[in-house]
């Protein structure tokens, strides 16, 4: 599996990083991991994967218990800024 | 009036005189760091050359031990603590497991003693300087003017000695640090020799667990763990460093639409990939105003491409690329 990683802005919505995810995955492939850095929000992608075909979507998880729904499934579990605060999120597809 | 006058100050030179000496049997508990613990073969007892013992034995590995070591299996003779040349009848392997095992004990005693000590010391330091410092000050106050200049001096001295002890402080605070860093460096090695315990005398022989327990011995030195987590800093800020270097900048969220069209511009690129079709690329390359690096492969060309498709993340961009990528932009 061959990585890469991108950084984004602490400042987006729940909205606005599940768009940034999704322009990410539509040149660098599946997102596999999602963590947090000084700077901003690390997304960690799976370059030797064709990029997705369905958008990813973005939950607040802050007991880390959510759960994606019954016709998605779960791509990962980690932190992000949302609005500048950290915060645990869970992203589903 | 007078000889009410001289008592008084009779009694507060003394006052001052006691407190001076208080201060300085306070100052006198600052000691110094100890860097390492005891050996556990003192210079003295190795060369000591009366009677047979095992921490003698034990010091330089000498003749003795690895005669006793080399001496035939079926030797038992076995003359007690008084002098023997013999294994007593054990094998080599657990001569062996003897004589190592006896001195891991040693080293973990004084190991023990020495993190005891450490702390101790590190609580103490600060305290002492504090009494010290308090007690010069006062005395100052309550002795005669000459005593109270020469200990308003001292306590002044005292002021840049605190300065100094108030690293010390700092060095407190660093003890379980260092304390963790001699802990792991002694695991990793306990670990090597107790492995190296249950191996044949031919695969791990005395020699080489010998040389093993006094790597043991010597990785519980404050140097050593300085060092090490020194180290362990330097890898911390270079992993840091790389992973900013890979992420690169941070960027918000492309424009409505911008993910479809980098969609099906990444399967085109990709197909040309595949095929290795190095001139289309290099067309398209060109087109977006890139230098292909002279002998790029197509797999280069399609991260140079990809690359510059990221930059914009307008829609209106994003289109003007898929123009030249050779793709419907769409909304048209």
């Amino acid at each position: 599996m061959a990585e890469v990683k991108k950084g984004a802005l602490k400042n987006l919505t729940v909205s606005g990083l599940a768009a940034w995810i999704e322009g990410k995955e539509s040149l660098f492939g599946p997102l596999v991991k999602i963590q947090v850095a000084e700077d901003g929000t690390v997304g960690t992608f799976d370059d030797a994967k064709a990029p997705p075909a369905k958008a990813p979507t973005v939950t607040l998880d802050p007991a880390g218990t959510a759960v994606c729904q019954a016709s998605q499934t779960k791509v990962c579990a980690g932190e992000a800024y949302i609005s500048s605060v950290r915060q645990k999120v869970l992203i589903c597809r | 009036m007078i000889e009410l006058g001289c008592a008084a100050a009779r009694i507060r030179a003394g006052l001052g005189r006691g407190l001076l000496l208080v201060a300085l049997a306070s100052l006198g508990a600052c000691a110094a760091f100890q860097g390492q613990p005891d050996p556990v073969i003192s210079r003295a007892a190795a060369s000591d050359p009366s009677g047979y013992s095992l921490q003698r034995a034990l010091g330089p590995l000498n003749m003795t031990v690895l005669g006793v070591y080399h001496s035939p299996d079926n030797d038992d003779r076995c003359v007690t603590l008084g002098a023997t040349e013999t294994r007593c009848g054990l094998d080599q392997e657990q001569y062996r497991n003897y004589v190592i095992g006896a001195y891991l004990a040693a080293a973990n005693d004084r190991y023990g003693e020495f993190t005891r000590r450490l702390r101790l010391q590190s609580r103490g330091s600060s305290v002492a300087l504090d009494i010290g410092a308090l007690g010069l000050s006062t005395g100052a106050s309550l002795a005669g003017e000459r005593t109270a200049n020469v200990l308003a001096a001292i306590a002044a001295a005292l002021g840049g000695t605190r300065a100094t002890l108030e690293r010390e402080v700092y060095f407190d605070r660093t003890v379980p640090a260092l304390i963790g860093a001699m802990e792991a460096a002694r695991t990793r090695l306990r670990a090597v020799i107790l492995a190296g315990l249950r191996k044949p005398v031919n695969e791990y022989s005395l020699e080489a667990a010998w040389t093993d327990v006094q790597a043991y011995e010597a990785a519980a030195t404050l140097d050593n763990a300085v060092q090490a987590i020194t180290n362990d800093a330097a890898n911390r800020v270079a992993d840091a460093n790389a992973f900013a270097q890979s992420v690169g900048t941070y960027t918000g969220a492309p424009e409505t639409g911008v993910a479809e069209i980098r969609r099906r511009m990444t399967d085109r690129l990709t197909r040309l990939r595949t095929a290795s079709d190095t001139a289309t690329l290099k067309q398209i390359a060109t087109g977006l105003s890139l230098q292909a690096p002279a002998g790029a492969d197509a797999d280069a060309l399609y991260r140079l491409i990809r690359d510059k498709l990221e930059t914009d993340d307008t829609l209106a961009g994003t289109r003007n690329f898929a123009r030249i990528v050779g793709i419907d932009p769409g909304g048209n």
